[in-house]
């Protein structure tokens, strides 16, 4: 059964063609967002949220819809904010999902002359008055609901200037929201502006973090989130600029205390190039692809190079590094060369022959300990990337490249891997990537893994036809979302519709 | 794209020594043919009072709906929807005959009736007077009576012009004063838009419905009007009414244990991991609609009760028994079942069409005629997982709409790979 999700369709199949297009387009809203929700890296399902109608007295109804897996309707409902008399436009900028509760996030910007503009100069921060609901979706109702920032009582020019900070969600499970409380730049930063709060789910503080670095006036410290699951948040910290000493750590958080269990300088004999950092099973992982060595540089600083080709002749291979959280030590710190990469003809700098330099898209790990990454080669040209050959390695459990497999694709501007998820049953995962047909039409292409064959195979699926053309979104594990438009919608009798697939794999 | 009808009746009648369903040919070219030309003439015909009649951009709307109209019923028509099966054909012929010379005023209204496999159960009247009735619907009448009024019924639509009347109302008015005034402050406004909006095109809605569930009983009274001539017991008409109460209700159900049987072949074992199903126990489903509408006010039709209240004063139980052809009507009922598994089929219904066929199987589980419909649409589906375009035939799970029985098949088959499926299709193509 195919979902016709788009409401503004929903509308159109009760008015007649005779009906205004305005009134149709006004009477659903304005789409904010339509996102999916996810649970712990499962999809939970999907929400819509659209802008309804602002009345004279500045207040705005939003509605949500939110669905499940399987885009079914579980519960919908309205959430009023109220808008700011000056120029602006009260917009929803996030959505965070965690256990069962959404939370919303709502600001202004300043709207003139038909468009958005800065409302404080340049490099300035563009939104304020930032406001949150929760909904509990189980219960369809709106548990909490506020202004971020307690200076701000009321949305008008002079609590305008008060509003020095903005704020970023991030789902903590079994537990609620951490926020990240961030300053606009400039000026004298400091520490005071990277806060971290926890809150349960009716938005209720639990703990607050700052970091512990004392800094020199003007220099500006830098608090990433790396990761966060159930039991730990992994924060980076470094120093913008402003000071010569050389900032830079790992810091664990205990995700229902905020306690800080360990600050742990990192530390490299290379340059480091970090592709992704994780928590998984009481470690952090990191990988990436390491440089030769930079004095005073630990992570790679491309803008340092006047070409890619410069920057890329620095390159020697990928890393490893691996911290175990319980003893907060470093026990992993592997760099394999180029060279290691079995029956590749690669340079020590990551050029393969014929085909130009790796460029590493993802790199996920086995349930049995081993890895698989995925790269593509290019060829720098003078305003894009072109894109020619998608090669994956898998690697042992100590990181030594075991298995290089090249697939042929077509030459294509910019790079091809899209995303990838899990296979149905967790038999293995699929790496979605685009390439052309030979008619130079655009082709899906799913790769598929097995865990247990450590088999790699290959369905392609076109995506442009004589009586359609198609897009692809991320849908449940061992699903894929497939939104097809049709060309003669008179014939088909539909303009599009939406369906989700299994994807195919085997039984192992 | 369908299957070549031709090929699949000569796939069966490459069976026709042994006793198998045969379902009704629609092959009938000429008889199409002509349907569609007198089809075309009658739609011109009206385009051509349409342009006398009115101007500028009410006449081009007005155009639109029939043109939009006609596109659909000719496309329905050259996929060989309806049927021209001349013993079908002679069947509504001696029904209609029978309304019309038991209501002389119909006579000079050049009506005809049609089945059509489309697998809704209902039964419509184009506004031409054409009539056409899905046989989908005789699964849940009990008697040629009931259908006799069914007909009467969608004849009275067209007798009092309600095609007509539904578009040229509605076009009239979303291009009159008020609705243009309202649409032109809505365009104006700079608060309120929204609301405004909803407001008016609840309004419109709202009065369309309202317009469509009056219709229906004005055709109710008519079409009851007509049928009280007619020699049959017009109780037959509110049992139609309460009968179509439970059109939405499945008949029967596929059992868990039977699918070990029907899913075990030579080269393909059953494997538990067919039975695994998803999880929606963490999701509480709220009946809200999206805009709070009022859900009465955005029907079609009328409530059966309501309908069975309006026209009960009227009728009596005359304790008749009367039908033009029993037997074929019985007849009918028998091979329906059989029949919309085809259709099912043809509609491109595959894992609807390979439900009804195992439903089928449990009462006649090694029917040729059945075991021939489970490996076509095996093999379709088989085709369409391939494809990725299995979703189109077998629906996602909504707990909120489908039956258990229809949960749990449509979960079973999601889990099957494109593999089994393609083995189960091979081996039951060898038997």
């Amino acid at each position: 059964m195919k979902k016709i999700i788009s409401l503004l369709f929903l509308l159109s199949t009760l008015f007649s063609f005779a009906q205004s297009y305005t009134v149709l387009n006004e009477t659903a809203g304005e789409i904010m967002a339509f996102s999916p929700i996810y649970e712990d890296a499962n999809l939970y399902g999907y929400v819509e949220v659209r802008k309804m109608n602002v009345d004279e007295k500045a207040n705005v109804t939003f509605k949500y819809i939110v669905l499940d897996k399987n885009f079914n309707k579980i519960c919908t409902g309205d959430m009023l904010e109220k808008q700011s008399p000056v120029r602006a436009k009260r917009n929803l900028y996030d959505i965070t999902f965690s256990n069962g509760y959404l939370k919303f996030d709502f600001s202004e910007r300043i709207w003139a002359f038909g468009e958005y503009v800065p409302s404080r100069g340049w490099g300035a921060m563009d939104s304020f008055f930032e406001t949150y609901q929760v909904l509990d979706i189980k219960n369809n109702k709106i548990i909490a609901n506020g202004i971020y920032n307690s200076k701000i009582e009321v949305f008008d020019k002079k609590h305008f200037s008060k509003d020095d900070f903005f704020y970023t969600n991030y789902p903590l499970e079994g537990t609620g929201f951490l926020v990240k409380v961030d300053g606009h730049h400039g000026g004298n930063s400091g520490n005071e502006r990277n806060t971290f709060y926890a809150t349960n789910f009716k938005n209720e503080k639990i703990w607050e973090y700052k970091s512990n670095e004392i800094l020199k006036k003007n220099v500006s410290l830098i608090i990433n989130v790396l990761d966060y699951d159930n039991q730990n948040i992994l924060l980076e910290e470094f120093n913008g600029y402003g000071d010569k000493k050389d900032i830079r750590n790992f810091v664990l958080l205990d995700t229902k205390t905020g306690k800080e269990l360990f600050k742990l300088p990192i530390k490299g004999t290379y340059l480091l190039e970090r592709e992704n950092v994780y928590l998984k099973d009481g470690k952090i992982y990191e990988w990436g692809r390491f440089f030769e060595e930079e004095k005073k540089l630990l992570y790679h600083q491309k803008y340092l190079y006047a070409t890619y080709e410069e920057y890329e002749k620095k390159s020697l291979g990928v890393f490893q590094r691996i911290i175990d959280i319980k003893s907060a030590q470093l026990t992993k710190d592997k760099y394999v060369k180029y060279s290691e990469f079995p029956t590749l003809e690669i340079n020590e700098n990551g050029k393969v022959k014929n085909d130009g330099f790796l460029s590493f898209q993802k790199c996920t790990s086995n349930p049995d300990g081993t890895f698989m990454i995925l790269a593509e080669s290019y060829w720098q040209k003078h305003q894009y990337r072109a894109y020619n050959k998608l090669f994956t390695f898998l690697l042992d459990k100590d990181f030594n490249p075991i298995k290089t497999t090249e697939y042929e694709v077509k030459r294509t501007k910019g790079y091809k891997y899209d995303f990838s998820q899990r296979l149905p049953n967790k038999t293995g995962r699929a790496y979605f990537f685009f390439d052309k047909t030979d008619d130079k039409d655009l082709e899906l292409n799913i790769l598929n893994y097995y865990y247990k064959s450590q088999k790699e195979t290959v369905q392609k699926m076109p995506l442009t036809n004589d009586e359609s053309s198609i897009a692809i979104f991320p849908a449940k594990e061992g699903y894929i979302g497939i939104a097809e438009y049709f060309k003669n919608p008179e014939k088909k009798g539909k303009y599009m519709e939406i369906r989700l697939e299994k994807l195919n794999y085997e039984r192992e | 794209m369908r299957l070549p009808f031709i090929a699949f009746v000569f796939f069966l009648y490459s069976f026709s020594y042994s006793q198998t369903y045969k379902p009704f040919d629609t092959v009938s070219v000429e008889n199409r043919k002509v349907f569609l030309n007198e089809y075309e003439i009658r739609h011109k015909q009206k385009l051509k009072e349409v342009k006398k009649a009115f101007s500028g951009k009410i006449r081009e709307q007005i155009e639109k709906a029939y043109i939009s109209q006609f596109e659909d019923i000719s496309r329905a028509t050259k996929y060989k929807e309806l049927y021209f099966d001349a013993n079908m054909q002679s069947y509504l012929q001696n029904i209609l005959l029978e309304i019309t010379l038991s209501n002389p005023i119909l006579q000079n209204q050049n009506i005809r009736v049609y089945f059509s496999r489309n697998t809704n159960p209902n039964a419509f009247s184009i506004g031409d007077g054409t009539v056409v009735v899905n046989t989908e619907l005789l699964r849940y009448i009990d008697d040629e009576a009931e259908l006799s009024f069914v007909i009467c019924h969608e004849i009275a639509h067209f007798i009092l012009n309600h095609r007509d009347s539904s578009i040229q109302e509605y076009v009239i008015k979303q291009n009159g004063d008020e609705v243009k005034k309202a649409e032109k402050d809505i365009k104006k406004s700079k608060f309120n838009k929204q609301s405004k909006s909803e407001k008016l095109a609840q309004a419109t809605i709202y009065s369309k419905k309202y317009r469509s569930r009056t219709q229906e009983f004005q055709a109710d009274s008519l079409g009851l009007a007509y049928f009280k001539k007619m020699k049959y017991n017009n109780i037959a008409s509110i049992k139609l009414l309460k009968n179509l109460s439970e059109t939405d209700i499945e008949l029967d159900s596929l059992p868990q244990k039977s699918y070990p049987k029907y899913f075990t072949t030579k080269n393909q074992k059953f494997l538990k991991e067919w039975l695994v199903s998803e999880d929606y126990s963490k999701y509480n489903y709220s009946k809200e609609q999206f805009f709070k509408w009022n859900v009465d006010s955005l029907k079609t039709h009328p409530d059966c009760e309501q309908r069975i209240a309006r026209i009960k004063p009227e009728v009596t139980d005359n304790k008749k028994n009367y039908s033009i052809d029993k037997a074929f009507f019985d007849e009918l009922k028998k091979r329906i079942a059989f029949e919309q598994v085809f259709n099912y089929y043809y509609m491109e219904e595959y894992g609807q069409s390979l439900y009804e066929t195992l439903k089928l199987r449990e009462k006649a589980s090694n029917d040729k005629f059945l075991i021939q419909m489970t490996t076509l649409n095996l093999e379709a589906l088989a085709k369409a997982k391939k494809e990725l375009k299995y979703n189109n035939y077998i629906p996602l799970i909504n707990p909120k709409e489908q039956t258990k029985s229809q949960q749990y098949f449509f979960n079973f088959m999601s889990n099957l790979t494109l593999t089994e499926i393609q083995n189960l299709a091979d081996d039951y193509k060898s038997i």
